[in-house]
């Protein structure tokens, strides 16, 4: 599972925009281009959701 | 130089209308293949994929028929919606047997169309060149889901890698040659800058490493 998280505006910072399931990383780009394609956006990113990193949980 | 003019009725200008018609029924078959999967895709995020790639070739195929016009003269036949004779490989021409063909379709035939495309970038014939461009701009994200769709069928078992070699090893005569269409007059005459071997010798710099990092048997 991938996180995606994209900007419209580079001076806007990026928001957690939805994820997509893919084994493979160039499969996760396309489909989270392809899925996530409702804005011009200017960027886009997107980790893989085993990599987080958890800082607090309460 | 020598010059195809527009309209030309000449063995270079049938020859320039054979590559537009063909460049516009591939992109139609290849888009309407990729279509009939929007809803039957393995993923519901593939089969947006699917929607998506199906979407830029037909709108690519789209953009090619006014151009077989200015070529070929206006008629029936070089209207998308009456036209009845189309210039497409076989393995466009019936609903794909599974998802292996989709891929080997995008893998391959894709390609090659991309290939050519490449071929037509600086072309004398501007109408092909603007298009050409356009095009190729979209055409990296169909690598992308080709290339990782082949490389993962490669690890799914040896059924599904068989299919695969299967699929792969029926489209790719087909797509290698396919690339006749660029023929001696129209390298000569600039509409194309490479010939038919230097094209399939791209496609096989293309694909092939895929295939050996994925451990499946060349081409």
């Amino acid at each position: 599972m991938w996180e995606v998280f994209a900007r419209r505006k580079f001076e806007e910072p990026l928001a957690h925009v939805g994820t997509v399931a893919a084994d493979d990383p160039n499969l996760a780009r396309v489909y989270a281009r392809t899925i996530f394609n409702e804005f011009t956006w200017v960027e886009m990113i997107l980790f893989p959701r085993a990599a987080k990193v958890t800082a607090l949980r309460t | 130089m020598a010059a195809i003019m527009t309209g030309d009725t000449s063995t270079q200008g049938a020859e320039l209308a054979a590559l537009i018609a063909t460049l516009a029924d591939s992109k139609r078959f290849l888009g309407e293949r990729y279509a009939e999967w929007c809803t039957a895709a393995p993923s519901l995020e593939s089969a947006v994929a699917a929607a998506a790639m199906a979407q830029d070739e037909i709108g690519h195929a789209r953009s090619f028929y006014p151009l077989l016009q200015d070529v070929a003269g206006a008629s029936a036949e070089t209207e998308p919606e009456t036209r009845s004779t189309f210039a497409v490989i076989d393995f466009l021409r019936a609903p794909f047997q599974g998802w292996t063909d989709f891929v080997a379709a995008n893998f391959l035939f894709d390609t090659a169309l991309s290939v050519l495309l490449e071929s037509a970038r600086d072309s004398s014939l501007k109408g092909l060149s603007q298009r050409a461009r356009r095009i190729l701009e979209e055409e990296p994200l169909h690598w992308l889901h080709a290339e990782g769709w082949v490389r993962r069928l490669a690890t799914l078992g040896p059924g599904v890698r068989a299919a695969l070699i299967g699929s792969l090893r029926r489209i790719d005569p087909e797509a290698r040659a396919w690339f006749n269409i660029s023929t001696p007059e129209l390298t000569a005459a600039g509409i194309l800058t490479d010939g038919a071997d230097s094209l399939r010798q791209a496609y096989l710099a293309r694909v092939s490493p895929v295939l050996e990092a994925a451990g499946l048997p060349g081409l």
